[in-house]
Formats: structure tokens, sequence, C-alpha cells
């Protein structure tokens, strides 16, 4: 049996993993509800925010750049992508959808393989990060704890956005009835963009937060997807507390599960979606019924 | 075959306008079902016009098409002398034709005041939360209540609301009585009133046909796609055999 240190330890290694996962699938979640496009490149998006922070920690050992350039980069590639490719495929049916943007996702992998080789790269810890927290009866990595801090800024702001701003506002109402907002005189299409773009932004800064906790490696997005998928699944689609919740409770149930046996963690999340579907169908938050 | 009964004394009475909205042959279809056939309508300034017809006529299917929700086939409309057939929904919303939809589809996870505010956005000069309130004084009470917790009543009262904050030119109003109870309909008859007082333009679709007579100037009757009557109310109820074939009256 794990100690209590052990096991403290490892929830909190579960709210950090966890936080990251909501960020990711806070973007995902509002991107499909408010779109209706599953965007599969959400877990190559990630990666990619992790190359950024190799890239520019490397050349600078400036994690503020890496963290700027990262936000920076993806939400210019979401703009483009949104823009250049997406946007053609909201009337077309769900499986285009799902091919185009698993094919992006492909060529973002395979992009970096060729760019970077297919190594895992390590990145080291910004300075301020290093070090250890003595928490009393367990020590634990100080830069594990700002992760926790970062992404719930971040998360707080993405709060603030969608319930007190007018983007917001027509982002929300949105995911109920796009075709609503539309005739009630709002072009959704604008803030179809933004909420891609955003989406993008958001992984692409989850990416570089989480390279310095982990090696970077060209294909190290697609747990994350599946994760966030069942992050979705749980909390309920469109919805931005149910992303928070779902990505805490994917965490912890990853995490300690590791802690008894790493084998179960994959089964468990499964299991655990699969209790919350036979009891609430749309998920924990979920009010949308998508055909 | 369309034959379209002129019914005598269907001229505009003094308080009417210019044409407002005129439709021109349009043919509208879902996939490959073909809807509209060739439905022509004129509706003036400050005149109210009522969209009868059977189930299944094609009512809602042409005031989605004025709303740009459909787009036709073939056919022109002009708004205010502009062709807009061929325009987005929001971009004929913002120009003032504002469609209330037969299902309300209020938004359940905003606020009563949240559904105002989003309908407000895109309006040049929409009108102050309060003089809405003023009209549905229960809409005030209720005002941090999610959309989903609201009545039927109060749902259709929030539906005409978020047309008219906007001050819209033209009101489409498509079946706001359906469903629901004598005392909310005597209500909603008298916001529509007033609205017709101050010289509202408005298209009212309903099955309720005594109701939408009471506030008609002029009526029209379609039949499976087909326009088959144009005329006063009187005209209308002086014409049994349109009531009988095809309002069923
Ligand atoms: N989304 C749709 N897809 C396919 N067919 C449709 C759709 N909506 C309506 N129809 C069909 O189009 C025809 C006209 O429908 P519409 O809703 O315009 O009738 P309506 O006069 O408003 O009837 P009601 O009084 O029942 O509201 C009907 O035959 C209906 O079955
Ligand atoms: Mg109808």
């Amino acid at each position: 049996m794990p100690t209590l240190p052990q096991f403290l330890s490892q929830a909190f290694n579960g709210i950090a993993l966890g936080s990251l996962l909501a960020l990711i699938a806070s973007g995902l979640s509002i991107i499909l509800g408010a779109l209706g496009v599953l965007n599969f490149a959400h877990g190559a998006m990630f990666m990619l925010g992790a190359y950024v922070a190799f890239v520019a920690l490397g050349a600078w050992g400036s994690f503020g750049a890496a963290l700027a350039l990262g936000a920076l980069a993806l939400l210019a590639l979401g703009f483009a992508l949104e823009r250049g490719l997406i946007r053609f495929y909201y009337r077309r049916p769900p499986e285009d959808q799902i091919l185009v943007t698993f094919g992006l996702g492909i060529m973002m992998v395979e992009a970096v393989r060729y760019i970077f080789g297919p190594l895992s790269q390590r990145v080291p810890l910004p300075g301020w990060g290093q070090g250890i927290v003595n928490f009393g009866f367990f020590l634990y990595p100080l830069y594990r704890v700002q992760v926790i801090g970062m992404v719930a800024v971040l998360l707080l702001a993405f709060y603030v956005l969608l319930y007190r701003t007018r983007i917001g506002l027509v982002v929300r109402a949105g995911i109920e009835d796009a075709t609503m907002v539309q005739l009630l005189g709002t072009n959704v299409q604008r803030m179809f963009l933004v909420v891609f773009s955003l989406g993008a932004m958001a992984a692409g800064i989850a990416g570089v937060i989480y390279a310095p906790l982990s090696s970077v490696i060209p294909n190290m997005g697609e747990p994350f997807l599946v994760e966030c998928f069942v992050v979705i699944v749980i909390g309920g689609l469109g919805s931005f507390p149910g992303a928070v919740v779902g990505g805490i409770v994917v965490g912890e149930i990853l995490s300690l599960t590791t802690l008894f046996n790493p084998a179960y963690a994959q089964a468990a999340i499964y299991a655990v979606m699969t209790l919350v579907l036979i009891v609430r169908p749309r998920g924990l938050f979920g009010t949308l019924g998508r055909a | 075959m369309t034959r379209v009964i002129k019914a005598a004394g269907a001229a505009m009475d003094g308080g009417v306008g210019a044409p407002m909205i005129e439709v021109e042959r349009i043919n509208s279809y879902y996939g490959d079902s073909h809807i509209l056939f060739d439905v022509s309508m004129a509706v003036h300034e400050r005149e109210v016009v009522a969209l009868l017809g059977r189930n299944g006529a094609g009512k809602s299917t042409t005031l989605k098409t004025l709303a740009g929700a459909v787009h036709p086939r073939s056919g022109t409309i002009r708004f205010e002398g502009a062709a807009i057939e061929a325009l987005p929904s929001h971009v004929i919303a913002q120009r003032g034709l504002q469609l209330v939809p037969e299902e309300r589809r209020i938004f359940g996870g905003l606020s009563v005041t949240e559904n105002l505010e989003l309908a407000a956005l895109s309006a040049p000069q929409p009108l102050p939360l309060d003089d809405i309130f003023a009209i549905f004084p229960r809409l005030r009470e209720r005002r941090g209540s999610y959309g989903r917790s609201l009545s039927g009543g109060e749902q259709q009262m929030l539906a005409i609301a978020r047309a008219l904050i906007r001050r819209p030119r033209v009101i489409l109003l498509d079946e706001p009585f359906e469903g629901l109870a004598v005392i909310i309909v005597q209500n909603l008859l008298e916001v529509c009133r007033a609205l017709v007082a101050q010289g509202q333009t408005i298209v009212i679709v309903e099955q309720n046909v005594r109701a939408a007579l009471t506030l008609a100037h002029r009526t029209y009757v379609l039949n499976n796609g087909h326009m088959v009557f144009e005329g006063t109310p009187e005209a209308l109820r002086a014409a049994p055999d349109v009531m009988d074939r095809y309002l069923g009256v």
C-alpha cells in the first residue's frame, strides 16, 4: 500500500495534470459546442505549443518568451486554419470534419517529426521553477505547484471571457442555437473564428506549460486528445464548468490509479465515464442534445 | 395550379403606407421537397398582415424565407426597395426584418436579461431594458432566471421581447399564441394591439384565426404552398368557401 505522503503527492499530480486537461478540453469542448466540429488536431496543437517551448527555452532560456510565443503562434495558426480550411466544413457531414481535422493533426505531427526528429527531447525547468516545496509531511516539486497556479489564472480568464463579456454571451448562445443567434442579427461566423483561435491558443499554452514537466516528442498530443474526449463526455459537451470539473476528475483518476497499478489508469477513466453516462447521459454539466 | 381570389375592397385604408416587403413568385425547398410555389405577397408600412392556412400549408416556411433562414431557389424579395432574398439571415435582421420563430428558441442557459442583451447586441438603437420590462412586467420579475426555467407563456413573452428590443421595422410573428392559456393570449393580444396602435408593421401567422383577424388589416391564405386568397378580414369572413376549404373554420 502507498504511504500517505505518496498518496498526497500523487493527488497533487492529479490536480496539475487535471488542470492542464481542463485547459485543453475547455477549448476543444467549446469548439465542438459552438462550431459543431470535433477538432482531432487539438492534441497536435498542444504538441506544437510544447515544441515552441523547447525551441524558445533553448534559444533564449526565457519561459515568459516561450509562453508568449506559444500563445501567439497557436493563436495565429488557429486563425489561419479556421479562415483557410475549417469554415468550409461547417455544413459538411461530421465524417468530413473528422477527416480534415484528423489529417491536419497528422500533418502537424509529421512536420515536427521531420524537423526535430522522432526522439524525445528534454525541456529544462525555468530558473524560478526549480526547487522543492515542503508541505510539512511531504515534499513536492515547486514547478508543479506553479503549473496549478498558472492554469488556474488562465481558466479564470476563460471564465471571465465567457461569462462577463459580449463575445462570451454570443459564444454561450451560439453553443445552444447558432441559427437563432444569426436570426437576432449577430454574425456567428466571426464568433466561430474567435472560438477556434482561442481554443488553439489555450492548447498551445497548455503545451508550453507542460513541456518542462516531461520531455517533448512528436506524438505526445495523442493521449491528451483521447483523455480530453473523455473529459468532455464526463463534463458535458460545450460546457466550460464541465470541462474544468471533468479535467480534474480525469487527472485525479489517472494519477491515483497509477499509484496502485499504472496498467489500469486508462481503463479506470473509461469505467468512470461509463458510470457518469449511465447516471447522466449528457454528462455532469451537459444540457445539449446534439444529434 | 395557383388561383388567387382577389377580394373586392382589398385596397389599403388610410393608415397604411408605402410597400415595405414585396415578395414575387418565390419557390422554396427543403432539400428536394418543393414547399412554396410562386408565392407572392406584399406588406405595407404600418400594416398588420395575417398569413393563414392549414397545418403544413407553408406559413412558417414563408416567414423563414423572408427572414433568410431559408433561401428561395427562385423569385425575389424586396425589403424597402432592396433585394434581400440572397442575404444571410443576420444581415436581414440588421436591416430590421425580425422573425419570432414558432419554436420560440429561447436560450435556455442564458438568463432573461442575457437573452435580451444578446438580441440587442447588433441593433443600432435598442430599446432600454426598462421599456421592455414596462411592456412585460413578468419578465422583470424573472430577469435573473434561466430561459429553460420559464413557463411557455413567459418564453413567448421573451421571444417577442427579444424582437422588440431591436426596434425592428417589421416583426414576423409565427404562431405567438400557440399552446398558451387564454389569459396569456389575452395579455399578448393587448401587447400586439398597443404595437399596432404605435404603427408597428407586423406579419402574423396564427392557427387562432379569430384572434389573428381582430388584429389584421389584410390577410393571405396559403394552401399546399400556393397563395389562394388575398383580402381584408371582412372579405375573408364573407368568403365562406375559402374559410371552409383552406382554414377549416
Ligand atoms: N426542416 C424541414 N425539412 C423538410 N420538410 C419540412 C421542414 N420543415 C417543414 N417541412 C415541410 O414543409 C411543409 C410546410 O411546412 P411549414 O412549417 O411551412 O408549414 P406551416 O404552414 O407553418 O404549418 P404549421 O401550422 O404546422 O406550423 C410541410 O409539409 C412540412 O412537413
Ligand atoms: Mg408553422
